[in-house]
């Protein structure tokens, strides 16, 4: 039976906030702007006589406000279809020229000339389904390229800008039956470093010789994070079970696990990995985040300590984060609706600067990213990982 | 311009959508988006005795109250399509604030648990037995802007709010599956061919095909028109009706809320995969609004154009016009005005079997439905299915 009529009657309905329609008998605009949006906060709408509203306050600026304002943003189109152009990583070359490497149903390898601005330039493809892709720049400028297949085994990969053509040369497969979940590199040795994507097994590729030394895996029940850092005195860390952290000691070719764990929310650790590492040159300590948690940490190589530094946003999963030549970290977290965060260490401040937003050539936010590599001119490249991707560029102010 | 008024709601404010039932009645989503802490509302006009029915409150029947503090149920968007078994087939959207805010969006509150959306629900609702079916929230924090029924294949393409994503809903097996991004803005309308497969629009005026045999989302090669004054390559769609004869539709470009001149008309024709401009629809002001395309028995195509008022709070008022689609004649009928309002937003429109017009009013209070008789219409109501489009 339909709703009685006498009960929507004696319905006691919330009180509206302002005049429209017909209650509207005319309009002052507060600025000079005029919108065709149908919400202009800076419109005051004249009501006509006999009507109440209710007085619900709201900041001016709430409609732009989760947006990124500060510093200049811009996004280049990626020549790769839907699909298979979220982009997992990222990396710049000595010249200051952007490398990334796409997942999807297929991996590209591109490149951005940041000095040419032209437009972004496929390099290579690879023809197999991956959930990520991993690069590494080494001494001599070579890309080492490794994919997480959907299945199966995937070898190491390796672009030499200017020898090869846009020609992807396979190497070893370094743990058979397994792809590769991350790379890392000193850019200034010949050595990669790398981590399978099933056992977690640590490898080391040496570029000038093609020799590949394969380790133990990190863990006997292969839980391990998809991270590692290469720091200045040629040691890698990363993480082996939940959020423990190891060390690789390259003079003696050893894994050392310590007791050193990456902070968690009380009762989360098993919920945790290492979601991110970077080095920061200015003060010495390589920043991490986590998984679940979405915790952004500090950890003292020459202390062997770590200091839990907050959350920096309300949501889970630090994704990516540079240093930038200041020492300040810029990093993208959350799940669905990645929001960028920054944190100054001089002093401490850490906040929530919003989503990445931009007008220009196209409207568009986003919501997804997985790779930050800062470039040589303190500007901020993040790799956006979605369904259509696109390649961010921000300018902190 | 005769018109249906919901008094009973005095405080909702937009008709987002309106169908025809197999019943022939009419049935409209009375949605609430600028007050907080209101349900959007099934409305039942039956043309033939003149009687509305207030038929159901959404947000209490999905176990949603609306008053909890979070983001209600407070629409249904372009997604109330009619099922040949009698039944609606709904997908419920947000945007109204919570009880006690003057406004909410979902970027805001996506990870905050009091204020957040709980996600759009897919429902049915039988208006004979008043039963509800409800499938579930299928999209965390997320609304359902439009939304197609293909029936035969028992399967709901939709978008979502914000992210903009198509998803599929499978009716038989109850599976919600996301196909991920196809944009930024969302589209306004979500179709389908004869062969159900799906179709929407995404904001650089692309068309992007649901292939339903190779299942894959495709961005077909095929752009909907812009206006040559236009100077931004964004455009997007707002409302698409199928032709008479099924082969093609007949859309409209939306504006997006910003982009002015860029309300164009055009028909997309499924066999030979082209988009064919047909030219303003109104065309004299910059910041056209088009919506409510409907075709009469007549043949024409019928809808809503606004034309500029710069002294209300959306700077239009309404105006129907009618297309001959062959000669593409164009020509003015009337002013939605049933002397209480003009009205400055019409969304979309439906037809009941006696060819009677009805046009969706939004954003006034109270709000209601236009009705117009077209010099063709039968004035018969003589059953018949299917009467309209399977898509919001």
């Amino acid at each position: 039976m339909p709703i009685p009529l006498n009960v929507l009657r004696e319905k006691k309905w919330p009180v509206p906030c302002h005049p429209i329609g017909r209650e509207v008998i005319g309009k002052r605009n507060l600025s000079e702007f005029t919108s065709l949006s149908h919400f202009t906060p800076d419109m005051e709408f004249i009501a006509r006589k006999g009507y109440q509203y209710g007085h619900y306050p709201m900041p001016f600026d709430y409609l732009e406000s989760h947006i990124v304002r500060e510093g200049t943003l811009k996004i280049l189109p990626l020549p790769i279809p839907p699909e298979e152009c979220g982009i997992t990583s990222l990396v710049v070359d000595k010249t200051g020229r952007v490398f990334g490497s796409t997942a999807g149903r297929r991996c590209h390898l591109f490149l951005w000339d940041p000095k040419e601005k032209k437009h972004i330039v496929k390099i290579g493809t690879i023809d197999t389904a991956c959930t990520k892709s991993s690069l590494a720049i080494v001494s001599d400028g070579s890309i080492l390229l490794g994919i997480k297949p959907t299945s199966g085994e995937s070898p190491l990969y390796r672009y030499v800008p200017g020898y090869s053509s846009n020609h992807l040369e396979k190497l070893a497969v370094p743990v058979r039956g397994e792809g590769i979940a991350v790379l890392a590199a000193d850019s200034d040795a010949s050595c990669v470093y790398g981590l399978s994507s099933i056992t977690g097994t640590f490898f080391y590729f040496d570029n000038k010789t093609n020799y590949v030394k394969v380790f133990e895996p990190l863990d006997e029940h292969n839980l391990f994070s998809e991270v590692l850092v290469v720091t200045p005195d040629g040691d890698v860390y990363g993480g082996c079970r939940w959020t423990e952290i190891f060390r690789y000691d390259h003079i003696n070719e050893q894994i050392q696990r310590t007791i050193i764990v990456a902070p968690s929310l009380a009762g989360r650790k098993m919920y945790n990995r290492i979601s991110m590492l970077i080095f920061n040159q200015k003060d010495g300590y390589i920043y991490g985040g986590t998984s679940s948690d979405g915790l952004l940490f500090r950890f003292s190589p020459n202390l062997k300590e770590v200091i839990s530094l907050g959350k920096p946003l309300a949501v889970p999963s630090i994704r990516c984060c540079v240093v930038t030549p200041n020492g300040d970290l810029y990093g993208i977290g959350g799940k669905e609706m990645c929001h960028l965060f920054r944190y100054l260490p001089d002093k401490c401040d850490m906040r929530d600067m919003g989503i990445l937003s931009v007008a220009s050539p196209r409207h568009w936010d986003g919501y997804e990213f997985d790779a930050a590599v800062t470039g040589l001119e303190g500007e901020i490249y993040f790799g956006e990982n979605d369904r259509i991707s696109h390649l961010f560029i921000y300018y902190p102010a | 311009m005769k018109s249906v008024v919901f008094r009973e709601l005095p405080v909702h404010d937009a008709n987002w959508s309106i169908t025809t039932g197999r019943d022939g009645n009419i049935y409209v989503g009375v949605c609430g988006e600028l007050t907080g802490g209101l349900s959007v509302f099934i409305v039942r006009y039956n043309p033939v005795n003149e009687k509305t029915e207030y038929l159901l409150e959404v947000s209490p029947a999905l176990n949603e109250p609306p008053d909890n503090g979070r983001a209600p149920l407070s629409k249904i968007h372009y997604g109330m399509v009619p099922g040949s078994d009698g039944k609606l087939y709904c997908a419920t959207h947000f945007s109204g604030p919570p009880l006690g805010d003057a406004i909410w969006r979902p970027w805001h509150t996506w990870d905050d648990h009091e204020k957040m959306a709980s996600g759009f629900h897919i429902f049915s609702f039988d208006p004979v037995t008043e039963q509800v079916e409800d499938f579930g929230v299928m999209s965390r924090n997320e609304g359902s802007r439009a939304m197609a029924l293909a029936e035969k294949k028992r399967l709901i393409y939709g978008v979502t709010w914000p992210r903009d994503h198509f998803y599929i809903f499978d009716l038989k097996n109850h599976k919600y599956r996301d196909l991920g991004r196809i944009g930024n803005v969302n589209p306004q309308s979500v179709w389908i061919d004869n062969e159900e497969n799906g179709y929407t629009v995404d904001d650089l005026g692309f068309i992007v095909k649901y292939d339903v045999m190779s299942d894959r989302l495709i961005h077909l090669d095929v752009r909907v028109p812009k206006d040559p004054m236009f100077p931004s390559e964004e455009r997007c769609v707002y409302d698409t009706v199928p032709s008479p004869d099924g082969k093609s539709i007949y859309g409209v470009v939306w504006n997006l809320e910003w982009a002015q001149f860029a309300s164009r008309l055009f028909r997309y024709d499924f066999k030979d995969n082209k988009v064919y401009d047909l030219g303003p629809g109104y065309g004299k002001d910059p910041c056209d609004h088009i919506g409510g395309l409907i075709f009469g028995e007549d043949g024409y195509l019928y809808y809503a154009a606004s034309r500029k008022d710069s002294n209300r709070r959306i700077p239009y008022r309404m105006y129907l016009f009618r297309m001959n689609v062959h000669t593409l004649e164009k020509e003015e009928i009337a002013p939605f005005d049933d002397g209480e309002y003009h009205a400055e937003y019409i969304a979309k429109a439906t037809i009941d079997f006696a060819g009677n017009l009805y046009f969706a009013d939004t954003n006034n209070r109270p709000t209601r439905i236009y009705i117009y008789t077209p010099e063709g219409a039968s004035g018969k109501f003589i059953p018949r299915w299917p009467l309209v489009r399977s898509w919001g």
